[in-house]
Protein backbone atom coordinates (compact mmCIF):
# COMPACT_ATOMS: atom_id res chain seq x y z
CA UNK A 1 0.00 0.00 0.00
CA UNK A 2 1.11 3.51 -0.64
CA UNK A 3 1.69 5.66 2.65
CA UNK A 4 -1.38 8.45 1.69
CA UNK A 5 -3.38 4.52 1.87
CA UNK A 6 -2.06 3.80 5.51
CA UNK A 7 -2.87 7.18 6.41
CA UNK A 8 -6.36 7.94 4.91
CA UNK A 9 -7.18 4.37 6.30
CA UNK A 10 -6.08 5.91 9.93
CA UNK A 11 -3.38 2.97 10.06
CA UNK A 12 -0.98 6.19 11.26
CA UNK A 13 2.22 4.01 12.59
CA UNK A 14 2.65 2.33 9.07
CA UNK A 15 1.70 5.61 7.31
CA UNK A 16 4.56 6.79 9.23
CA UNK A 17 7.38 4.56 8.23
CA UNK A 18 6.09 4.87 4.27
CA UNK A 19 5.90 8.48 4.42
CA UNK A 20 9.83 8.12 5.77
CA UNK A 21 10.41 5.80 2.68
CA UNK A 22 8.75 8.31 0.40
CA UNK A 23 10.84 11.44 2.17
CA UNK A 24 13.74 9.71 1.94
CA UNK A 25 13.70 9.41 -1.96
CA UNK A 26 11.91 12.51 -2.65
CA UNK A 27 13.44 14.50 -0.16
CA UNK A 28 11.56 18.15 -1.40
CA UNK A 29 8.18 16.96 -1.92
CA UNK A 30 6.31 18.39 0.96
CA UNK A 31 3.39 16.61 0.74
CA UNK A 32 5.45 13.78 2.45
CA UNK A 33 6.72 16.02 4.97
CA UNK A 34 2.44 17.50 5.50
CA UNK A 35 1.55 13.63 5.53
CA UNK A 36 4.25 12.83 8.16
CA UNK A 37 3.77 15.48 10.42
CA UNK A 38 -0.36 14.84 10.57
CA UNK A 39 0.51 10.98 10.92
CA UNK A 40 3.16 11.87 14.14
CA UNK A 41 -0.18 14.26 15.60
CA UNK A 42 -2.44 11.27 14.84
CA UNK A 43 -0.61 8.92 16.97
CA UNK A 44 0.34 11.72 19.43
CA UNK A 45 3.92 11.92 18.83
CA UNK A 46 3.87 15.94 19.04
CA UNK A 47 7.79 15.99 19.72
CA UNK A 48 8.52 14.23 16.01
CA UNK A 49 5.69 16.27 14.37
CA UNK A 50 7.02 20.04 15.09
CA UNK A 51 9.83 20.28 12.92
CA UNK A 52 7.15 18.66 10.01
CA UNK A 53 4.82 21.09 10.93
CA UNK A 54 7.19 23.84 10.73
CA UNK A 55 8.34 22.64 7.35
CA UNK A 56 5.13 22.48 6.10
CA UNK A 57 3.85 26.11 7.88
CA UNK A 58 6.74 27.66 6.24
CA UNK A 59 6.53 26.17 3.00
CA UNK A 60 2.84 27.81 3.33
CA UNK A 61 3.59 31.13 4.38
CA UNK A 62 5.86 31.46 1.52
CA UNK A 63 3.53 30.62 -0.75
CA UNK A 64 0.48 32.62 0.80
CA UNK A 65 1.49 35.40 3.67
CA UNK A 66 -1.87 35.95 4.21
CA UNK A 67 -2.44 32.02 4.95
CA UNK A 68 -2.70 30.72 8.99
CA UNK A 69 -0.23 28.07 7.85
CA UNK A 70 -0.23 25.29 9.94
CA UNK A 71 -0.31 27.73 13.20
CA UNK A 72 -3.06 26.64 14.74
CA UNK A 73 -1.53 22.90 14.44
CA UNK A 74 1.52 23.91 15.93
CA UNK A 75 -0.01 25.56 18.75
CA UNK A 76 -2.29 22.40 19.46
CA UNK A 77 0.68 20.37 19.43
CA UNK A 78 2.78 22.95 21.88
CA UNK A 79 -0.50 22.19 24.33
CA UNK A 80 -0.59 18.88 24.14
CA UNK A 81 3.46 19.53 24.97
CA UNK A 82 1.86 21.01 27.76
CA UNK A 83 3.47 24.21 26.94
CA UNK A 84 0.40 26.17 27.13
CA UNK A 85 2.04 29.82 27.11
CA UNK A 86 3.23 29.42 23.65
CA UNK A 87 0.08 27.35 22.64
CA UNK A 88 -2.25 30.73 23.48
CA UNK A 89 0.19 32.89 22.25
CA UNK A 90 0.17 31.35 19.02
CA UNK A 91 -3.87 31.28 18.62
CA UNK A 92 -3.72 34.55 19.62
CA UNK A 93 -1.73 35.66 17.45
CA UNK A 94 -3.57 34.07 14.81
CA UNK A 95 -6.54 35.82 16.47
CA UNK A 96 -5.24 39.39 16.27
CA UNK A 97 -3.92 38.73 12.35
CA UNK A 98 -7.16 37.94 11.27
CA UNK A 99 -8.44 41.09 13.02
CA UNK A 100 -5.73 43.65 11.37
CA UNK A 101 -6.33 41.54 8.20
CA UNK A 102 -2.51 40.05 8.15
CA UNK A 103 -4.54 36.79 7.78
CA UNK A 104 -7.31 36.44 5.46
CA UNK A 105 -7.95 32.56 5.26
CA UNK A 106 -9.09 30.15 7.98
CA UNK A 107 -9.67 26.75 8.70
CA UNK A 108 -13.60 27.69 8.64
CA UNK A 109 -16.50 29.46 6.88
CA UNK A 110 -17.33 31.50 9.45
CA UNK A 111 -14.57 34.14 9.38
CA UNK A 112 -11.61 33.00 11.48
CA UNK A 113 -14.20 31.76 14.34
CA UNK A 114 -11.49 28.62 14.79
CA UNK A 115 -9.26 31.12 15.90
CA UNK A 116 -11.11 32.19 18.59
CA UNK A 117 -12.96 29.36 19.74
CA UNK A 118 -9.37 27.71 20.29
CA UNK A 119 -8.27 30.30 22.51
CA UNK A 120 -11.44 30.20 24.02
CA UNK A 121 -10.86 26.63 24.88
CA UNK A 122 -7.23 27.39 26.04
CA UNK A 123 -7.63 30.13 28.30
CA UNK A 124 -10.58 28.99 29.80
CA UNK A 125 -8.65 25.88 30.73
CA UNK A 126 -5.70 27.47 32.05
CA UNK A 127 -8.24 30.18 33.90
CA UNK A 128 -5.75 33.30 32.12
CA UNK A 129 -8.23 36.05 32.45
CA UNK A 130 -6.75 38.41 29.75
CA UNK A 131 -6.81 35.76 26.95
CA UNK A 132 -10.05 34.39 27.77
CA UNK A 133 -11.50 38.51 27.81
CA UNK A 134 -9.44 38.94 24.37
CA UNK A 135 -11.47 35.49 22.90
CA UNK A 136 -14.88 36.88 23.86
CA UNK A 137 -14.35 40.15 22.64
CA UNK A 138 -12.56 38.56 18.88
CA UNK A 139 -15.96 36.12 19.40
CA UNK A 140 -18.35 39.01 19.68
CA UNK A 141 -16.57 41.09 17.00
CA UNK A 142 -17.19 38.51 14.37
CA UNK A 143 -20.69 37.82 15.26
CA UNK A 144 -21.53 41.31 14.55
CA UNK A 145 -20.24 40.40 11.07
CA UNK A 146 -22.48 37.16 11.50
CA UNK A 147 -25.70 38.96 11.92
CA UNK A 148 -25.12 41.87 9.24
CA UNK A 149 -24.55 39.40 6.23
CA UNK A 150 -26.23 36.21 7.53
CA UNK A 151 -26.24 34.07 4.52
CA UNK A 152 -22.42 34.74 4.28
CA UNK A 153 -21.19 32.58 6.84
CA UNK A 154 -21.30 28.95 8.21
CA UNK A 155 -20.79 26.43 10.67
CA UNK A 156 -19.09 26.80 13.42
CA UNK A 157 -21.46 30.91 13.71
CA UNK A 158 -23.78 28.77 16.31
CA UNK A 159 -21.38 27.27 18.45
CA UNK A 160 -19.67 31.44 18.99
CA UNK A 161 -23.39 32.32 19.41
CA UNK A 162 -23.69 29.59 21.98
CA UNK A 163 -20.57 30.98 23.67
CA UNK A 164 -21.64 34.54 23.30
CA UNK A 165 -25.18 32.93 25.22
CA UNK A 166 -27.39 33.96 22.45
CA UNK A 167 -28.61 30.20 21.32
CA UNK A 168 -28.35 26.49 23.34
CA UNK A 169 -26.63 23.46 22.84
CA UNK A 170 -29.51 22.11 21.16
CA UNK A 171 -30.21 25.08 18.47
CA UNK A 172 -26.32 23.83 17.65
CA UNK A 173 -27.18 20.38 17.24
CA UNK A 174 -29.95 20.92 15.25
CA UNK A 175 -27.95 23.53 13.11
CA UNK A 176 -25.43 20.98 12.49
CA UNK A 177 -27.41 17.56 12.02
CA UNK A 178 -30.75 18.92 11.93
CA UNK A 179 -31.54 16.88 15.16
CA UNK A 180 -31.90 18.15 18.52
CA UNK A 181 -30.93 15.52 20.41
CA UNK A 182 -27.56 13.64 20.48
CA UNK A 183 -28.58 10.45 20.32
CA UNK A 184 -29.66 11.36 16.98
CA UNK A 185 -27.17 14.05 16.17
CA UNK A 186 -24.63 11.18 16.16
CA UNK A 187 -26.77 9.09 13.91
CA UNK A 188 -26.29 11.21 11.35
CA UNK A 189 -22.64 11.48 11.33
CA UNK A 190 -22.55 8.25 10.01
CA UNK A 191 -23.64 9.72 6.19
CA UNK A 192 -21.53 12.43 6.15
CA UNK A 193 -18.05 13.35 7.24
CA UNK A 194 -18.85 16.65 7.43
CA UNK A 195 -21.64 16.26 10.08
CA UNK A 196 -19.02 14.14 12.18
CA UNK A 197 -16.63 17.03 12.10
CA UNK A 198 -18.72 19.56 13.08
CA UNK A 199 -20.61 17.67 15.90
CA UNK A 200 -17.16 17.07 17.11
CA UNK A 201 -16.50 20.95 17.18
CA UNK A 202 -20.14 21.43 19.03
CA UNK A 203 -19.74 18.65 21.51
CA UNK A 204 -15.70 19.97 21.99
CA UNK A 205 -16.94 23.61 22.95
CA UNK A 206 -20.00 22.42 25.04
CA UNK A 207 -17.62 20.65 27.07
CA UNK A 208 -15.54 24.09 27.39
CA UNK A 209 -18.77 26.17 28.53
CA UNK A 210 -19.50 23.36 31.09
CA UNK A 211 -15.83 23.86 32.79
CA UNK A 212 -16.84 27.19 32.75
CA UNK A 213 -19.79 26.73 34.71
CA UNK A 214 -17.72 24.23 36.84
CA UNK A 215 -18.85 21.03 35.22
CA UNK A 216 -15.73 19.61 35.41
CA UNK A 217 -17.84 15.85 34.85
CA UNK A 218 -19.86 17.13 32.20
CA UNK A 219 -16.64 18.75 30.54
CA UNK A 220 -14.84 15.47 30.71
CA UNK A 221 -18.28 13.68 29.36
CA UNK A 222 -18.41 15.66 26.18
CA UNK A 223 -14.49 15.46 25.81
CA UNK A 224 -14.63 11.60 26.00
CA UNK A 225 -17.33 11.72 22.97
CA UNK A 226 -15.22 13.85 20.71
CA UNK A 227 -12.76 11.53 20.73
CA UNK A 228 -15.13 8.38 20.25
CA UNK A 229 -16.20 10.23 17.42
CA UNK A 230 -12.93 8.97 16.01
CA UNK A 231 -9.84 10.79 13.98
CA UNK A 232 -12.19 11.20 11.04
CA UNK A 233 -13.86 14.33 13.43
CA UNK A 234 -12.34 17.43 13.29
CA UNK A 235 -8.34 16.68 14.16
CA UNK A 236 -7.47 20.31 15.95
CA UNK A 237 -10.46 19.00 18.26
CA UNK A 238 -10.07 15.37 18.34
CA UNK A 239 -6.03 16.02 19.59
CA UNK A 240 -7.17 18.84 21.98
CA UNK A 241 -10.20 15.58 23.55
CA UNK A 242 -8.01 12.89 23.56
CA UNK A 243 -5.12 15.28 25.47
CA UNK A 244 -8.05 15.78 28.25
CA UNK A 245 -8.80 12.33 28.50
CA UNK A 246 -4.98 11.24 28.93
CA UNK A 247 -4.99 14.08 31.46
CA UNK A 248 -8.23 12.23 33.08
CA UNK A 249 -6.44 9.00 33.94
CA UNK B 1 -15.46 17.46 -25.45
CA UNK B 2 -13.26 15.39 -25.04
CA UNK B 3 -11.02 14.13 -27.70
CA UNK B 4 -8.12 11.46 -26.75
CA UNK B 5 -6.51 10.07 -29.88
CA UNK B 6 -5.40 6.83 -29.54
CA UNK B 7 -4.26 5.70 -32.82
CA UNK B 8 -0.42 4.65 -32.12
CA UNK B 9 0.91 6.84 -35.18
CA UNK B 10 -0.30 9.62 -33.15
CA UNK B 11 2.01 8.63 -30.24
CA UNK B 12 3.57 10.52 -28.25
CA UNK B 13 7.19 11.74 -29.63
CA UNK B 14 10.20 10.85 -27.46
CA UNK B 15 10.16 9.14 -23.99
CA UNK B 16 7.99 9.63 -21.20
CA UNK B 17 7.93 11.99 -18.27
CA UNK B 18 6.70 9.06 -15.69
CA UNK B 19 8.82 8.15 -12.91
CA UNK B 20 8.63 4.62 -11.12
CA UNK B 21 9.33 4.29 -7.56
CA UNK B 22 10.96 1.35 -6.43
CA UNK B 23 7.66 -0.42 -6.09
CA UNK B 24 7.09 0.16 -9.98
CA UNK B 25 4.50 2.74 -9.14
CA UNK B 26 4.20 5.45 -11.72
CA UNK B 27 3.85 8.76 -11.28
CA UNK B 28 2.34 10.32 -14.33
CA UNK B 29 3.27 13.87 -14.61
CA UNK B 30 1.64 13.72 -18.34
CA UNK B 31 0.43 17.62 -19.10
CA UNK B 32 -2.49 16.37 -21.00
CA UNK B 33 -2.20 18.90 -24.44
CA UNK B 34 1.07 16.59 -25.04
CA UNK B 35 -1.03 13.59 -24.94
CA UNK B 36 -3.25 14.91 -27.54
CA UNK B 37 -5.99 14.94 -24.79
CA UNK B 38 -8.32 17.80 -24.74
CA UNK B 39 -9.90 17.96 -21.14
CA UNK B 40 -13.04 19.84 -21.37
CA UNK B 41 -12.54 22.88 -19.59
CA UNK B 42 -15.93 21.51 -17.40
CA UNK B 43 -13.51 18.29 -16.28
CA UNK B 44 -10.32 20.05 -14.62
CA UNK B 45 -11.29 17.33 -12.04
CA UNK B 46 -11.94 14.22 -14.08
CA UNK B 47 -8.77 14.86 -15.92
CA UNK B 48 -7.02 14.97 -13.04
CA UNK B 49 -8.24 11.84 -12.18
CA UNK B 50 -8.14 9.97 -15.13
CA UNK B 51 -4.38 11.46 -15.78
CA UNK B 52 -2.38 8.07 -14.29
CA UNK B 53 -4.90 6.21 -16.78
CA UNK B 54 -3.73 8.17 -19.15
CA UNK B 55 -0.60 8.36 -18.60
CA UNK B 56 -0.42 4.96 -18.87
CA UNK B 57 -2.16 4.94 -22.39
CA UNK B 58 0.74 6.56 -23.13
CA UNK B 59 3.67 4.94 -21.40
CA UNK B 60 1.77 1.57 -23.33
CA UNK B 61 2.01 3.34 -26.39
CA UNK B 62 5.22 4.36 -25.95
CA UNK B 63 6.58 1.23 -25.14
CA UNK B 64 4.81 -0.85 -27.13
CA UNK B 65 6.88 0.49 -30.25
CA UNK B 66 10.39 -0.04 -27.72
CA UNK B 67 11.38 -3.74 -29.56
CA UNK B 68 13.36 -4.48 -26.39
CA UNK B 69 10.15 -4.65 -24.13
CA UNK B 70 7.76 -5.08 -26.17
CA UNK B 71 4.28 -7.11 -25.73
CA UNK B 72 6.41 -8.64 -22.85
CA UNK B 73 5.50 -5.52 -20.98
CA UNK B 74 2.51 -5.67 -19.23
CA UNK B 75 2.75 -1.59 -19.27
CA UNK B 76 2.75 -1.44 -23.18
CA UNK B 77 -0.20 -4.47 -23.08
CA UNK B 78 -2.62 -2.34 -20.77
CA UNK B 79 -1.59 0.45 -22.55
CA UNK B 80 -2.93 -0.77 -25.89
CA UNK B 81 -5.72 -2.33 -23.68
CA UNK B 82 -6.87 1.39 -22.21
CA UNK B 83 -6.33 2.61 -26.14
CA UNK B 84 -8.82 0.31 -27.14
CA UNK B 85 -11.36 0.97 -24.65
CA UNK B 86 -10.76 4.69 -25.64
CA UNK B 87 -11.79 3.56 -28.96
CA UNK B 88 -14.65 1.66 -27.93
CA UNK B 89 -16.56 3.93 -26.36
CA UNK B 90 -15.78 6.26 -28.54
CA UNK B 91 -17.49 4.57 -30.94
CA UNK B 92 -20.15 3.81 -28.79
CA UNK B 93 -20.44 7.88 -28.05
CA UNK B 94 -21.39 8.19 -31.84
CA UNK B 95 -24.97 5.91 -31.26
CA UNK B 96 -25.74 8.72 -28.32
CA UNK B 97 -26.26 9.11 -24.91
CA UNK B 98 -28.91 5.36 -24.58
CA UNK B 99 -26.27 3.64 -26.16
CA UNK B 100 -23.96 4.74 -23.34
CA UNK B 101 -26.35 4.06 -20.62
CA UNK B 102 -26.80 0.63 -22.26
CA UNK B 103 -23.30 -0.44 -22.64
CA UNK B 104 -22.50 0.80 -19.18
CA UNK B 105 -25.41 -0.38 -17.16
CA UNK B 106 -26.65 2.06 -15.33
CA UNK B 107 -25.58 5.74 -16.12
CA UNK B 108 -27.33 8.47 -14.07
CA UNK B 109 -26.73 11.74 -13.38
CA UNK B 110 -24.26 10.70 -10.86
CA UNK B 111 -21.82 9.44 -13.45
CA UNK B 112 -19.77 12.25 -13.32
CA UNK B 113 -19.57 11.77 -9.14
CA UNK B 114 -18.52 8.43 -9.55
CA UNK B 115 -15.66 9.88 -11.60
CA UNK B 116 -14.51 12.09 -8.41
CA UNK B 117 -15.18 8.93 -5.97
CA UNK B 118 -12.72 6.56 -8.48
CA UNK B 119 -9.96 8.80 -7.14
CA UNK B 120 -8.01 5.78 -5.27
CA UNK B 121 -8.82 3.31 -7.75
CA UNK B 122 -6.97 5.67 -10.37
CA UNK B 123 -4.65 5.58 -8.28
CA UNK B 124 -4.10 1.94 -7.63
CA UNK B 125 -4.47 1.73 -11.59
CA UNK B 126 -0.82 3.19 -11.84
CA UNK B 127 0.12 0.03 -9.82
CA UNK B 128 1.54 -2.64 -12.51
CA UNK B 129 -1.17 -5.06 -11.60
CA UNK B 130 -3.07 -8.12 -13.62
CA UNK B 131 -3.74 -7.57 -17.29
CA UNK B 132 -7.37 -7.65 -16.86
CA UNK B 133 -7.74 -5.78 -13.53
CA UNK B 134 -6.39 -3.27 -15.43
CA UNK B 135 -8.17 -2.97 -19.28
CA UNK B 136 -11.06 -3.09 -16.79
CA UNK B 137 -10.20 0.06 -14.66
CA UNK B 138 -9.75 1.55 -17.27
CA UNK B 139 -13.07 0.96 -19.09
CA UNK B 140 -14.61 2.03 -16.22
CA UNK B 141 -12.77 5.16 -16.15
CA UNK B 142 -13.11 5.90 -19.72
CA UNK B 143 -16.65 5.02 -19.72
CA UNK B 144 -17.43 7.15 -17.17
CA UNK B 145 -15.11 10.53 -18.22
CA UNK B 146 -16.91 10.28 -21.55
CA UNK B 147 -20.09 10.21 -20.93
CA UNK B 148 -20.04 13.08 -18.34
CA UNK B 149 -18.69 14.85 -21.53
CA UNK B 150 -21.36 13.65 -23.39
CA UNK B 151 -23.77 13.60 -21.90
CA UNK B 152 -23.93 16.11 -18.32
CA UNK B 153 -21.27 18.59 -19.46
CA UNK B 154 -19.43 20.65 -16.67
CA UNK B 155 -20.52 18.38 -13.42
CA UNK B 156 -22.58 20.25 -11.64
CA UNK B 157 -21.74 20.15 -7.75
CA UNK B 158 -25.05 21.82 -6.43
CA UNK B 159 -27.55 24.54 -6.58
CA UNK B 160 -28.67 27.42 -4.54
CA UNK B 161 -31.25 30.27 -5.08
CA UNK B 162 -30.37 33.46 -6.03
CA UNK B 163 -31.99 36.78 -4.54
CA UNK B 164 -34.20 38.30 -7.31
CA UNK B 165 -32.65 41.60 -6.38
CA UNK B 166 -29.21 40.78 -7.11
CA UNK B 167 -27.48 40.91 -11.24
CA UNK B 168 -25.51 38.09 -12.09
CA UNK B 169 -21.81 39.30 -12.67
CA UNK B 170 -21.55 42.08 -10.20
CA UNK B 171 -19.58 41.37 -6.75
CA UNK B 172 -22.80 41.59 -4.83
CA UNK B 173 -23.69 38.61 -6.87
CA UNK B 174 -20.39 37.13 -6.33
CA UNK B 175 -20.32 37.50 -2.58
CA UNK B 176 -23.54 35.74 -2.03
CA UNK B 177 -22.74 32.78 -4.91
CA UNK B 178 -19.14 32.10 -2.83
CA UNK B 179 -20.91 31.39 0.38
CA UNK B 180 -22.95 28.29 -0.93
CA UNK B 181 -20.22 27.12 -3.22
CA UNK B 182 -17.71 26.74 -0.09
CA UNK B 183 -20.50 24.92 1.61
CA UNK B 184 -20.81 22.31 -0.97
CA UNK B 185 -16.99 21.88 -2.20
CA UNK B 186 -16.45 21.49 1.79
CA UNK B 187 -18.74 18.72 1.87
CA UNK B 188 -17.49 17.41 -1.05
CA UNK B 189 -13.51 17.54 -0.20
CA UNK B 190 -14.85 16.17 3.74
CA UNK B 191 -16.53 13.02 1.90
CA UNK B 192 -13.47 12.99 0.03
CA UNK B 193 -11.44 12.25 3.30
CA UNK B 194 -10.00 16.02 3.88
CA UNK B 195 -10.75 17.06 7.24
CA UNK B 196 -12.15 20.34 7.87
CA UNK B 197 -8.69 21.78 9.34
CA UNK B 198 -6.79 21.04 6.03
CA UNK B 199 -9.43 23.11 4.47
CA UNK B 200 -8.34 27.08 4.63
CA UNK B 201 -11.01 29.01 3.07
CA UNK B 202 -11.45 32.35 2.26
CA UNK B 203 -14.65 33.28 -0.13
CA UNK B 204 -15.58 36.06 3.03
CA UNK B 205 -16.82 39.23 1.41
CA UNK B 206 -13.94 41.23 0.42
CA UNK B 207 -10.97 38.97 1.05
CA UNK B 208 -8.93 38.57 -1.39
CA UNK B 209 -6.60 35.81 -2.86
CA UNK B 210 -7.57 32.18 -4.21
CA UNK B 211 -10.87 31.30 -2.52
CA UNK B 212 -10.07 27.66 -0.80
CA UNK B 213 -7.03 25.83 -0.60
CA UNK B 214 -6.10 22.39 1.08
CA UNK B 215 -2.92 20.74 2.75
CA UNK B 216 0.00 19.46 0.81
CA UNK B 217 -0.66 15.72 1.52
CA UNK B 218 -4.32 15.83 0.55
CA UNK B 219 -4.10 18.17 -2.91
CA UNK B 220 -1.09 15.07 -3.61
CA UNK B 221 -4.30 12.74 -3.58
CA UNK B 222 -6.63 15.04 -5.01
CA UNK B 223 -4.48 16.52 -7.82
CA UNK B 224 -5.26 20.02 -6.81
CA UNK B 225 -4.07 22.51 -4.07
CA UNK B 226 -6.28 25.75 -4.92
CA UNK B 227 -9.87 26.66 -5.79
CA UNK B 228 -10.93 29.69 -7.25
CA UNK B 229 -14.52 30.27 -7.80
CA UNK B 230 -15.63 32.74 -10.36
CA UNK B 231 -18.39 33.46 -12.65
CA UNK B 232 -19.20 30.99 -15.66
CA UNK B 233 -18.59 34.09 -18.43
CA UNK B 234 -15.27 34.58 -20.42
CA UNK B 235 -14.52 37.04 -18.10
CA UNK B 236 -14.37 35.34 -15.38
CA UNK B 237 -11.78 33.22 -16.51
CA UNK B 238 -10.19 35.45 -17.77
CA UNK B 239 -10.12 36.91 -14.33
CA UNK B 240 -8.96 33.75 -12.79
CA UNK B 241 -6.25 33.16 -15.13
CA UNK B 242 -4.91 36.98 -14.70
CA UNK B 243 -5.15 36.40 -10.89
CA UNK B 244 -3.50 32.46 -11.05
CA UNK B 245 -0.54 34.50 -12.96
CA UNK B 246 -0.23 36.91 -10.90
CA UNK B 247 -0.59 34.18 -7.64
CA UNK B 248 2.51 32.83 -9.05
CA UNK B 249 0.54 29.41 -9.14
CA UNK B 250 0.73 26.50 -11.37
CA UNK B 251 -2.21 26.58 -13.38
CA UNK B 252 -2.52 22.67 -12.68
CA UNK B 253 -2.81 23.22 -9.24
CA UNK B 254 -6.12 25.63 -8.87
CA UNK B 255 -9.19 24.07 -9.51
CA UNK B 256 -11.48 26.50 -11.28
CA UNK B 257 -15.27 26.09 -9.67
CA UNK B 258 -18.60 28.63 -11.72
CA UNK B 259 -21.57 29.63 -10.53
CA UNK B 260 -24.22 30.50 -13.26
CA UNK B 261 -27.21 32.99 -13.02
CA UNK B 262 -29.33 30.69 -11.98
CA UNK B 263 -27.32 29.74 -9.37
CA UNK B 264 -25.82 26.58 -10.80
CA UNK B 265 -22.49 25.71 -8.80
CA UNK B 266 -20.21 23.64 -11.35
CA UNK B 267 -17.03 22.38 -11.60
CA UNK B 268 -15.33 24.60 -14.50
CA UNK B 269 -16.03 26.60 -17.12
CA UNK B 270 -19.01 26.33 -19.70
CA UNK B 271 -20.10 29.18 -21.71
Amino acid sequence: MEALDYFMEGRFSEAIDAFRCKLTNEPDDIAWVDGLAKSYCEVGDFVAALPFLEHVHNYQKAKNPDSPGQQLQLSCAYWCLDDRARAIALTRELCASILDRSINMAPDQAGGATFGLILHYMSATTGDVDNYEYALDYLRKLNIKYDKRPTQFRYPVLTVKQVLGEVSFEDVLEGVTNERTLAAALRATVTSRLVKSELGIALFHDGTLQRITDNEIGCRKRMSQVFELGYQTESIRWYLARNEIAKFK
Amino acid sequence: MITVKTNSAERLPGKSTNTYDVNGNIDANYDASKLGVNIAPGLPNAGTIVKPMRGLVADGLNYAGDTFTGKANPIADSGRLAGNYIDGWKATAAQGPEAFAKRLGNVSGSAAFEVGSMALPATKLSKLSTLSKMGGTAERLVAREVVVAETTGPRLIGSYTPSANLKFGTTLFGDEAHAPASRMLTDELTSRGVPLGSIIDRTGPGLRGVDMSIDPIYAKKLGFEHIEIKPNSESGLSTMNRQIRKWDYDPRSVRPVTYDANGNIRDGFNF
